[in-house]
């Protein structure tokens, strides 16, 4: 059972910083606005929203439909199977045909009576979408990689700031127990002082190319492409292949990346900054149709000494100390000594703070108006670190990062790359 | 194992180019149908500059034309490789060059894709050499798109100088949008004008991406026309307008934030939707100025929930002067519910105690208990010693909320007095909330308290105090839980052998040292999901007694005492001290306790308590 007590006697037992900060959370949201009981009332419910609904957003979906905390008003999906199939489960799930489909977000956005969205198209439109999302006061929960590029991360950021917005990047590891685990021990030197992280991530795919074609007639094309330049249809750009092409991702050093540089981050303590230098070399797929990365070696310094490596193919982080390490990955951990594993901290640790349920946390801070688990600037932070490994390998060569103001130093030519246009007539503000 | 970066992979990627290799050898190896010699011919491509560049372009028109998709993308990929290898600092020559060879070959005619793939290179690279070529294109239908994007991105006045003129000279709105886009995304100060011209435009859609693009200008010109945009335009006008207004003043707190607090007040008193409205708010309470506590209090009372709710979010993280006061006051007016959230806000203010503390008192006279609760709350927070008084009549209401609230508020004021030299108040107060607490986590935290106080005070003895069970045996984790579930892997209806191994694993011996005398198996046989373990305890009794055990558990729970089955629960759950009653019988002497505990996620914990079947605890003798 993923049971509160568990953790709140941990958070307690760090003492007063974690301990008071716990305690202090405000219930903001009045009772009369959003209600108290397990199941709400329909009227009290958190109205959503989910724009994009392919294989993620579809999981989202089901899994807010099985939450009698929220309501599920309207879906949104420039491809009409998507779409459609997204409202009939809508509709089965609460028996009516009250459920809306839009193909344009911007109608979703337009809806008062919406809480918050659920964003999972594919990367390029992420952050555009984040943005006027909050410009129409919903809370956001964002699919990774968070962004395409660092600028928009920087924007996102402002904005989510400027209206006050809940913002949960969908990096849902911070919400699991092993890399929870895997960075309190990183963090309070149960490895001793670590001096090298490793993360691994999947290989990237090298696939042969199909002929361009004409779209389907249920799908908008130039909609789906959006802020990014204007290419001919061809279904293997589509759907999940979209995550190797650098217009709309950055291939496995983002899509997973993402996920993993987040925990090397939070074990690091660096949440809110990044590396200083990085380095890579990268292998281009050769069939023809995808661009990313297939497989890459990416060494990242941190301004401690920390040292980080990135390469493919196993999967997971890997903490290394002076007294020993931590592995975690997806379900699974090792630790050496492998006592640490059933360790019980003690009153001077560092307690991370513990989320059991990533969307759950997302709803809570939407009542409490806190900072879920894995806020927006953490988002943008860790896949910066995914952005700069790109185009460190990109421009071959090795490049100095400030973390501070978020720029390559004394290298406007690499700066450039922090930052694309987008296609008219979408802005970036 | 320390890897390097020269041995990324199996595939060679970095092994250099022989003095003699050439260009045309190398674009060969482009063509070749081994994977590991194109790659590595796309890397030493970078070395031969822009001299490359011709054979590459036609190599990859021909390609193109002849539907090799493998070597025209081999192809690109060894141009980007050229292309970007030329930005290293220390090589604008270089650089100038190869971007000569770009332009060079863009103003010929080309197939489209060909044109669309230069200017992206363009777009990473361009200079201001770029600019005539790109300006012809601003002209070409087809690549106008690119090669506004290419412009965008190019550094200097010139690119701004060729976007403005074309914005002039074009007529159709969507271009000159596009266009005005392309203006604003650079922010140049020089553009402000054309923008406010823009901003007047008769044509709409010009008008709204002059609305959108004014926010990254902040002149007090474009101020004053997207104010009044904001008050008389179209609806969707007024609120781009607005949202603009939002991202200038937040541009002018991080310089001049004299200038940003009116302007923040003015979307907090005009803006059109509640989210303006609210992000004024957010603006002030950052910007600060004159009466920003007394507009945020205000707030609080806001028609507008998503307004109020934003106030009282805010009014958590401000620290502004006067802030204390303006809480103190509004709530001597304030009525119902926001009574409660100013009470709660007041706990914030520890800078201003001498302000809050004799309302926070006056609040915890009065007779609702709900404004008890919060005041106590409140001064929990506050950590001052002069709530003590007030926490330990807290501490005796008869009313379970405000007793529970006392508690919580005990900690902090506890050690407050202690800082001041008081430990005799402070262990009093905390001695008394622990009698009173049954809470978890207020009964952990206080007596870290006590601890902290100087007493000489163990988690397991209050356990045992409490008649919980701290000492036990454990073995696991044995198999999944479906299968425990469905049986038992040893007899419970037989002594425990705890020097026999079962399924290979051994007992070990766990001394429990928790005030609750919580169990916690995840942490003593590790974090494992969907299985089981056994907890196995033997207790004393000088005589023959019914008892009743009190059950706890994270999850599944089967009870045997000395052989019989007394409890089962079967499903997820956190756990709860005492969240089940069982009653059995000891016999004099040694009795066996067993319990089965099985895990689905996460959290694996166990609780076991022996009372007298009237409540009392039996604190017995534990082997």
């Amino acid at each position: 059972m993923r049971s509160n007590n568990h953790v709140t006697r941990r958070q307690f037992l760090k003492g007063a910083a974690m301990g008071a900060a716990a305690m202090a959370v405000p219930a903001i949201v009045p009772s009369s606005v959003f209600g108290s009981a397990q199941r709400r009332a329909p009227n009290d419910r958190i109205t959503l929203g989910f724009i994009g609904l392919g294989g993620m957003g579809t999981g989202h979906l089901h899994a807010f439909l099985g939450n009698g905390q929220v309501q599920v008003l309207a879906v949104c999906d420039v491809y009409a199977p998507h779409r459609d199939r997204s409202k009939k489960a809508v509709d089965d799930r609460y028996g009516n045909k009250d459920c809306s489909a839009y193909t344009d977000f911007r109608h979703l956005l337009d809806r008062k009576d919406i809480d918050a969205v659920v964003i999972a198209t594919p990367d390029h439109w992420h952050t555009l979408i984040s943005i006027m999302a909050c410009e129409s006061g919903k809370d956001v929960y964002c699919e990774k990689p968070l962004t395409l590029f660092v600028d928009e991360g920087k924007a996102l950021v402002r904005a989510v700031r400027r209206y006050n917005r809940v913002f949960q990047v969908g990096s849902q590891q911070r919400s699991d127990y092993y890399f929870w685990l895997a960075c309190m021990l990183a963090r309070n030197g149960k490895i001793g002082k670590v001096h090298t992280v490793r993360v691994n991530l999947p290989h990237g795919p090298d696939l042969d190319p199909q002929p361009d074609v004409e779209p389907p007639p249920d799908l908008d094309w130039n909609l789906y492409l959006g802020p990014a330049p204007w290419v001919p249809f061809n279904y293997a750009r589509f759907l999940g292949n979209f995550r190797w092409f650098w217009d709309y991702s950055g291939g496995e050093v983002t899509d997973w990346g993402h996920h993993h540089f987040d925990i090397a981050q939070w074990g690091l303590g660096t949440d809110l900054s990044g590396p200083i230098s990085v380095e890579g070399k990268g292998v281009l797929p050769v069939k023809g149709l995808c661009e990313t990365y297939v497989n890459f070696e990416i060494h990242y310094q941190y301004a401690n000494g920390v040292h980080m490596i990135c390469t493919a193919p196993e999967r997971g982080v890997r903490f290394e100390g002076t007294d020993g390490y931590v592995h975690v990955w997806r379900g699974g951990i090792d630790t050496s000594p492998k006592e640490l594993q059933q360790i019980t901290w003690g009153a001077n640790d560092i307690m991370l703070p513990r989320s059991l349920s990533h969307h759950q946390n997302w709803l809570e801070c939407i009542r409490t108006r806190q900072k879920p688990i894995c806020d927006v600037e953490i988002g943008h932070r860790s896949v910066t670190v995914a952005h700069i490994g790109n185009i460190a390998m990109r421009l071959g060569r090795k490049l100095r990062w400030d973390p501070v103001k978020e720029q390559f130093i004394d290298d406007p030519e690499a700066n450039r790359w922090l930052s694309r246009p987008y296609r008219a007539p979408w802005y970036l503000r | 194992m320390k890897k390097t970066l020269l041995t990324v992979t199996a595939i060679a990627i970095l092994a250099l180019p022989s003095a003699c290799q050439n260009i045309q050898q190398t674009i060969q190896n482009l063509k070749s149908s081994d994977a590991n010699v194109r790659r590595q011919a796309i890397d030493n491509m970078a070395q031969f500059g822009a001299e490359a560049i011709p054979a590459l372009l036609s190599t990859i028109e021909t390609a193109q034309a002849q539907e090799e998709p493998g070597t025209t993308m081999a192809a690109k990929n060894a141009l980007e490789r050229v292309v970007y290898h030329s930005t290293r600092p220390g090589a604008s020559t270089e650089k100038r060059t190869v971007e000569k060879a770009l332009l060079a070959r863009l103003q010929k005619p080309a197939p489209e894709s060909l044109q669309r793939f230069l200017l992206r290179l363009i777009t990473v690279v361009g200079t201001s050499q770029s600019v005539p070529t790109l300006e012809k294109l601003l002209s070409d239908k087809n690549l106008r798109e690119p090669a506004r994007m290419a412009l965008q991105q190019i550094p200097g006045n010139e690119a701004t100088v060729v976007l403005e003129r074309a914005f002039s000279q074009a007529s159709e709105p969507q271009w000159k949008s596009a266009l005005l886009m392309a203006i604003g995304a650079r922010k140049q100060a020089r553009s402000a004008k054309l923008v406010l011209s823009a901003l007047k435009s008769s044509q709409p859609e010009v008008r709204m991406m002059a609305i959108l693009v004014a926010g990254e200008f902040a002149t007090p010109e474009i101020r004053k026309v997207l104010q009044q945009i904001a008050q008389k335009g179209s609806e969707r006008e007024k609120e781009a307008a607005q949202h603009s207004l939002a991202r200038i003043a937040e541009r002018l707190s991080r310089s001049a934030a004299a200038q940003a607090a009116p302007l923040f007040r003015w979307l907090y008193a005009n803006g059109k939707t509640p989210i303006l409205r609210s992000a004024g708010l957010v603006g002030l309470s950052r910007a600060g100025g004159a009466n920003t506590a007394t507009v945020l209090v205000q707030s609080l009372s806001h028609p507008n929930p998503a307004i109020a709710t934003t106030a009282y979010a805010l009014l958590h993280e401000v620290k502004s002067p006067g802030l204390a006061e303006a809480l103190v006051l509004q709530f001597q007016r304030a009525r119902g519910e926001q009574r409660l959230r100013l009470i709660d806000l007041m706990g914030y203010q520890s800078g201003s105690p001498e302000v809050v503390l004799p309302a926070l008192l006056k609040a915890f006279s009065e007779n609702d208990p709900a404004v008890k609760v919060a005041a106590l709350t409140a001064m929990g927070r506050l950590r001052h010693p002069d709530t003590a008084t007030a926490l330990m009549a807290g501490l005796n209401s008869e009313h379970e909320q405000v007793r529970q609230a006392a508690i919580g508020a005990v900690p902090g004021v506890a050690l407050a007095l202690q800082q001041q030299g008081k430990t005799d108040p402070a262990l009093v107060l905390a001695r008394t909330a622990l009698q009173k607490a049954r809470d978890r986590e207020n009964v952990i935290r206080l007596v870290g308290v006590l601890r902290a106080l100087g007493m000489d005070i163990h988690p397991r003895d209050i356990a045992m105090q409490q008649g919980l069970i701290v000492n036990w045996w454990v073995i696991g984790p044995m198999a999944e839980r479906d299968t425990m579930r469905q049986r038992e892997l040893l007899n419970p209806g037989s002594p425990i052998n705890l020097q026999a191994s079962v399924n290979g694993l051994n007992w070990r011996r766990v001394e429990v040292n928790d005030p609750q005398g919580v169990l916690d198996l995840w942490s003593v046989v590790g974090p494992r999901e969907n299985t089981g373990a056994y907890a196995y305890a033997e207790v004393y009794s000088d005589t023959e007694q019914a008892v009743t055990l009190k059950i706890g558990s994270d999850d599944d729970v089967t009870c045997w005492v000395n052989g019989t089955k007394v409890h089962e629960f079967i499903g997820d759950r956190g756990l709860a001290v005492d969240q089940d009653t069982a009653t059995a019988t000891l016999q004099r002497g040694w009795n066996r306790i067993l319990c089965k505990v099985l895990n689905g996620s996460d959290g694996w914990q166990l609780s076991v308590r022996l009372t007298a079947p009237d409540g009392t605890p039996l604190r017995l003798q534990q082997q």
